[in-house]
């Protein structure tokens, strides 16, 4: 019965799977993006001035979670993609672009928030915690765009911090009080300022700062893809220029390519990348860039040698006697042959600039303190090893699993596409 | 004898060659650290200029760093020093730079020997084992281990040999080259005392290169092993182990001791991260702390150091491979 499965499956049962988890916020993202729109029309200087990266990200998970059923049920797109026959890494790396595109309806805790540090901090996984809600003394009478747009907004998108909301371990009540301890200190509470109290879980436990390790794994697979296909795509192009440059251009060109490949080849490219982030200063960018940069030797001579090979083949040389132009040459009769060893060695590519970005996070010369990384996740929980093992091991296993399912996906696209290497 | 001393002018020849072209490639390189760190933000000297010191002051601390030239002059000047072997003075430690960094290898050069020798014989009977028990449980558990340890990033590897070996089970230190106490020991228990400092950042450095040889050796027997000439001597009755000695194993070596070569590269130029989960004074942590200190004559003296010593890996390597198949020798050194 699993052997009948395919990634649809899979994709579909997610899908339900969250739109019946958070049924609630799809629809009042549903409204913010109809409100914004509306604004976008009548008031927008307003809107420019609340327009973030926030509201986009959840108007953008709206909008993919209306186009997956979409993707889903046209015919051809399907057939192609989605397909394959599932197994235990491609469900992964499924599941991982799903935290790629559509975090905020996987946890709808900011993966920064802090709040009684003293109470939540280090706590182990599968451990509750008491969120406490106060009533808002804000309130409004005025029904307007503005005003609507708003208490939407305020419902949609996740905080950093939040003062209406506190965690506590444990609390009674006793006629109209509530009372509660945090730390050595007693407090008491009239009934009726509390608007909820409820019991939260921790799934995975919670690092020093009291955050939610998580939110923080979800909010970091966000990054690492993210990171992984901007610097795979500037290796791509980089690649596939020099490599075609090298196979048609003159032959100096070629000598002086080839053996700047082999310099870089022949020098550890981790050496260069911590130098020039520890020099010249690390943030998303240059990250992105050093690791693209980093990487293009490899698709450079799988690129040169192939196409140097093509143009000797008879077939190239009967179409080009028919008299194909040079786009149609390159896009009929060099790219499909070409593609199938790039798409090999660019998922190759994609599991170490993963790795190569965790090792620099680990380092602390990632994409910075203000993302949450895998890497600098484990290296915090470093310090307190003796003392909270979850923070070391829970990243440090989505990681491994990351890279085995990536290394998976190319060993099984290799063999997909030449059957004769077992 | 003319056709031997002609081939062996011919050698000589390519590996002069490749000596020239391994001396062109470094000079690239230290070229192109020596621009990089003069383009990039940040002043040595601030950190050793107070505002309250007069100009005058300031300005002899910089020459006394010989940074007061323009540019080109201190890039003749420092081509120069380091044709006679001179890498200029520390700005950190205030010695000459081969005197710090003779301070720091001994440790990197006693991880990267052990760890490749642990490398490859780990791999070799792992691969043997597995060969012996064709898709048996042996053969596929060291497979499907090989190929986990191989993906597995060090830092996590290391840490959780951390985890078991020091915090749980409290068997082995967790970081340090030598105890705080190593000057009262005896010689044994000194030796003792390193080697229980080094047998966790051996193993987080050899593991996964450990499963990589597995696979090179298991793949490599294995296709010798089909080989005809294998079936041509087992009719002739030569027996099995002269068989595997003299010729499976020589035939299956060659991609090994290229990866072996690379490998051997990478753990001389320096293992930064095992060093800094294990707070070990190698090369790696020296060449960032550098950086990040803008020690200018260290940071180049240890991109130079690592480049030769991969260079040199690389060309040893090769030189063992020409030894065991004479007939490449060719391809090899050229």
């Amino acid at each position: 019965m699993f052997k009948k499965l395919k990634i649809w499956h899979l994709v579909l049962a997610l899908w339900i799977f969250l739109v019946l988890l958070r049924y609630e916020l799809l629809f009042q993202s549903l409204q913010l993006f109809w409100l914004s729109a509306q604004l976008i029309f009548t008031d927008y200087d307003f809107i420019s001035s609340h327009f973030n990266f926030q509201l986009f990200d959840s108007i953008l998970s709206l909008l993919i979670m209306i186009a997956i059923p979409i993707a889903l049920l046209l015919p051809k797109s399907r057939k192609k993609l989605f397909d394959y026959r599932l197994n235990v890494s491609n469900g992964f790396i499924v599941f991982l672009l799903f935290c790629f595109s559509v975090p905020t309806l996987f946890t709808r805790q900011h993966p920064d928030f802090q709040q009684n540090i003293g109470e939540i901090k280090l706590l182990p996984p599968l451990s509750t915690k008491y969120q406490i809600e106060l009533v808002s003394n804000y309130k409004s009478s005025d029904i307007s765009f503005r005003e609507n747009f708003l208490a939407a907004k305020e419902k949609v998108i996740l905080k950093e911090f939040d003062e209406n909301k506190f965690f506590v371990r444990e609390y009674s009540r006793k006629d109209n009080k509530l009372t509660f301890t945090q730390g050595l200190n007693k407090f008491s509470l009239p009934a009726d300022s509390v608007k909820s109290i409820r019991s939260e879980i921790n799934f995975l436990g919670t690092d020093e700062f009291g955050r939610d390790i998580f939110s923080r794994l979800i909010f970091g697979a966000r990054i690492s893809v993210f990171i992984g296909f901007m610097s795979v795509i500037i290796s791509l192009i980089l690649g596939l220029t020099l490599g075609f440059i090298a196979a048609t251009g003159n032959s100096i060109l070629s000598a002086i390519l080839n053996r700047l490949t082999d310099l870089f080849l022949s020098f550890p490219s981790i050496f260069l990348v911590i130098l020039i982030l520890a020099l010249f200063g690390n943030n998303l960018i240059s990250v992105i860039i050093v690791l693209g940069f980093s990487g293009w030797m490899g698709l450079y001579k799988i690129v040169s040698a192939e196409v140097a090979s093509i143009k000797r083949k008879d077939f190239f040389i009967a179409s080009q006697k028919i008299g194909l132009s040079s786009t149609e040459l390159l896009l009929k009769e060099v790219l499909p042959v070409i593609m199938v060893p790039v798409t090999v060695n660019l998922v190759f590519q994609f599991s170490n600039v993963i790795l190569a970005e965790s090792a620099l996070s680990f380092l602390g010369l990632g994409a910075g303190n203000q993302y949450p990384s895998w890497g600098s996740m484990i290296e915090k929980g470093q310090e307190y090893i003796n003392s909270a093992w979850w923070m070391i091991f829970i990243p440090g296993l989505v990681l491994v699993l990351t890279l085995l399912s990536i290394h998976n996906i190319a060993k099984e696209l290799n063999k997909f596409f030449n059957p004769k290497i077992s | 004898m003319e056709i031997v001393n002609s081939m062996i002018n011919e050698k000589l020849k390519l590996i002069l060659k490749r000596l020239l072209s391994s001396v062109l490639v470094l000079f690239l390189i230290v070229t192109m650290v020596f621009i990089l760190i003069r383009i990039s933000p940040g002043d040595p000297t601030q950190k050793y200029i107070s505002p309250k010191l007069s100009p005058e002051l300031a300005e002899q601390v910089r020459k006394s760093f010989n940074l007061d030239q323009s540019i080109q002059v201190q890039y003749i000047n420092f081509l120069k020093n380091i044709a006679s072997g001179d890498f200029g003075i520390s700005y950190e430690y205030r010695m000459p730079v081969l005197k710090v960094i003779s301070e720091f290898l001994p440790v990197t050069l006693m991880l990267a020997f052990l760890s490749i020798t642990l490398q490859l014989f780990l791999g070799y009977f792992s691969a043997l084992l597995a060969i012996k028990r064709k898709n048996q449980f042996a053969d596929k558990l060291l497979r499907k281990s090989s190929i986990v340890l191989y993906v597995m990033p060090g830092f996590v590897l290391g840490l959780i040999l951390i985890f078991i070996f020091s915090v749980q089970l409290d068997l082995l230190p967790s970081n340090g080259f030598k105890s705080y106490y190593f000057d009262e020991l005896t010689f044994f228990g000194k030796i003792k005392d390193i080697v229980s400092h080094l047998l966790l950042p051996l193993l987080t450095l050899s593991l996964p290169g450990a499963a990589l040889f597995f696979n090179y050796f298991r793949d490599g027997i294995e296709e010798a092993m089909q080989k005809d000439f294998v079936l041509y001597l087992k009719a002739n009755g030569v027996s099995d182990k002269i068989i595997f000695r003299k010729h499976i194993l020589p035939n299956s070596l060659k991609p090994v001791l290229s990866v072996a070569g690379i490998e051997l590269g990478f753990l001389l130029s320096g293992t930064l991260v095992t060093e800094v989960i294990f707070s070990l004074p190698g090369m790696g942590r020296l060449m960032v702390a550098s950086i990040f200190n803008r020690d200018f004559p260290l940071v180049i003296a240890c991109a130079f150091i690592s480049a030769m010593f991969i260079i040199l890996s690389n060309f040893i390597f090769d030189l063992i491979k020409v030894k065991i198949d004479k007939r490449i020798w060719k391809e090899i050194l050229s």
